[in-house]
């Protein structure tokens, strides 16, 4: 029996009407979520399904304000924290792919029952879009997919996020962490990796590295927006395979240069453009 | 690395604050466990919600919960997913105010009347001043703090500091790092960083003399009315900087004991971003906070949430 997204301790109630509810919810109870109702019935629901490791922590305040102009404009928002991340149960070394499925199964479940809409739009950024993408393609009854710079290609996911975590330990912020090799050293030593702060366990990595979305046999839903704010040649092969397996495929590029940068963690960014943007595409859907 | 398991701890959602409308996550001990009388509060740490940097609040609280802590992590208003407030207060005032009301709050949930705070950078800022004006404050985890008051020229001023110190003393000497200065960007950082030293030149003197007067005093008052201080610093840590100054030559008589401390985690950042450091940080408040409270309280008759009694020590926590 899983256990429905209810809040006992009450909602908070927004200025406008809208509300706030966090809550545990799903079979086991232990994943960490936060309901966003509009003020009146909803007209539509989105899942936002979320990112990983540094970028899961440099999202949240985006992922907030997002999930706040959705309700606004009349749609439940439900943000969630997958198994091992934010304050969902579980420790770092036990997440994995398979079990994130899941959650974003239940995710979906758990607003549905909520919101009383049946079809919800999912959106994520990052590997929160693959995750969103495979969920779809396991007949998750997805109508609307928006994937935000999505991972199409899990090693070369892995890769960026190893130049990144080089890049800080080379950086004035990371001058007092000692040479480069020993820090990779002593990583090894453990069993584990350390990106930007995330411990990876090897079969998480081998899990990622084995994600290819270029190769989908299934189209995760009837519409998909791939938003891209950065150069990559990724997801313009994502939109291509999309584009084959039958889906109605629309790209649109907001540069927003600041969306990943490392030199103050303790910063958060909201990239205003891109989410007008995604309000835009979501309020032209069929459920508009 | 040894984490406790979800059998070692039990968690909820809540809703806090006067105005209910401060998201946290309570954790204790499971139903049944025996509990310290010690409570403790995780602050934010800048913008980043209240998991933490690199989810150091939610591996600490557990980490406590599993040693007999309450443990409250909450968002003050306007940060992750605390809404913002419907009046004016100014967001230093207000995350004082909500922080005693959180303390209220686990009052009277769980009969506490002792907390300790704990916060990096601009939580170890608030985590200073609640302790200032609140006695049930019996101790603070004060992690990089990099001011005592909100003034962001003094902060800049030591951030600049730092950095100056980095490129003469370190990236002249590596040339993988030298070679990032010849870049424009690293030479637009390096002019910044050396115009900032020749106006320190006349500013330094007058901004560093009012606030280390102001700090110096405060720390006395609290150790005076028996509150302890754990600074605890990454090295090289620009706040380290500043306690030095404000505490001029007391500063080299803090070691790891008396009421106020001082502890460098070596090979650090100021997110404590490798496992290691983060490794440390926890051993670190996990010693301060038993300190504080030594003694474990058995489970009160015919309740769950019986802190306060006395009784027997019972040792059956999880030892990681």
């Amino acid at each position: 029996m899983s256990r429905p997204f209810s809040d006992p301790l009450g909602e908070i109630r927004l200025p406008g009407g809208g509300l706030q509810a966090p809550s545990f919810f799903g079979s086991a109870g232990d994943l960490f979520g936060t309901y966003h109702g509009p003020a009146a019935p909803p007209r539509g629901a989105v899942l936002l399904c979320p990112a990983f490791g540094h970028e899961y922590v440099r999202s949240h305040r985006a992922y907030r304000h997002l999930a706040g102009r959705l309700a606004r404009q009349g749609r439940a928002v439900l943000r969630f924290d997958l198994f091992a991340t934010g304050d969902s149960a579980g420790e770092d070394l036990e997440a994995s792919l398979e079990r994130w499925c899941r959650d974003v199964a239940e995710a979906a479940e758990a607003l549905r029952e909520r919101s009383g809409v049946a079809r919800p739009t999912l959106l994520g950024r990052r590997l929160g879009a693959a995750l969103a993408v495979l969920h779809g393609c396991a007949g998750g009854d997805v109508e609307n997919l928006v994937l935000w710079d999505p991972v199409v290609n899990g090693g070369s996911y892995l890769e960026d996020v190893e130049a990144a975590h080089l890049e800080f330990v080379t950086s004035p912020r990371g001058r007092y962490l000692g040479a480069l090799e020993e820090v990779e050293e002593r990583m090894v030593d453990k069993g584990f990796v350390e990106r930007l702060g995330q411990r990876l366990s090897p079969e998480l990595a081998d899990e990622i590295a084995a994600l290819d979305l270029r190769r989908l046999d299934d189209a995760p839903a009837a519409r998909v927006l791939v938003l891209e704010t950065r150069e990559s040649p990724e997801p313009a092969a994502l939109a291509d395979r999309l584009g084959e397996l039958g889906t109605t495929v629309e790209r649109r590029a907001v540069p927003d240069p600041h969306g990943w940068t490392i030199d103050d963690p303790l910063q958060q960014i909201v990239p205003n453009p891109v989410l007008a943007e995604i309000v835009d595409w979501i309020e032209g859907g069929p459920d508009r | 690395m040894s984490y406790p398991s979800a059998s070692h701890w039990q968690e909820e959602a809540a809703l806090l604050g006067a105005s209910r409308s401060l998201v946290g996550l309570v954790t204790t001990p499971p139903a049944g466990a025996p509990r310290r009388d010690l409570g403790v509060l995780l602050l934010d740490a800048g913008l980043v919600h209240h998991v933490g940097p690199h989810r150091l609040h939610v591996h600490l609280a557990r980490r406590l919960a599993a040693r007999g802590f309450a443990v409250v992590r909450f968002d003050f208003s306007g940060i992750g997913d605390s809404p913002p407030r419907r009046d004016s207060i100014p967001q230093e005032q207000s995350a004082v105010v909500e922080t005693r009301e959180v303390m209220d709050q686990m009052a009277e949930r769980w009969g506490l009347d002792r907390f300790v705070l704990a916060g990096i950078c601009s939580g170890a800022s608030v985590s200073f001043k609640v302790a200032s004006e609140d006695r049930r404050v019996a101790g603070a985890v004060l992690i990089n703090p990099r001011s005592y008051s909100p003034s962001r020229e003094l902060d800049e001023h030591l951030t600049q500091r730092g950095l100056a110190r980095y490129y003469i003393a370190t990236a002249s000497r590596d040339p993988r790092r030298w070679r990032r200065l010849l870049t424009p960007a690293g030479w637009r950082k390096l002019l910044s960083v050396a115009g900032s030293q020749i106006r320190q030149v006349f500013e330094r003197g007058r901004l560093l003399e009012q606030e280390s007067r102001r700090v110096a005093g405060e720390i006395r008052a609290l150790n005076e009315r028996g509150q302890r201080l754990l600074f605890l610093f990454s090295e090289g840590d620009a706040g380290l900087d500043l306690l030095q100054l404000i505490l001029g030559r007391r500063y080299e008589e803090l070691g790891d004991e008396g009421p106020t401390r001082r502890v460098i985690v070596p090979r650090s950042d100021h997110t404590f971003t490798l496992d290691r450091s983060q490794q440390r940080l926890h051993s670190l408040v996990e010693e301060f906070l038993e300190e504080l409270a030594p003694t474990v309280l058995p489970v009160a008759r015919g309740g769950e949430d019986g802190i306060g009694d006395s009784g027997e020590e019972r040792e059956e926590l999880f030892i990681g």
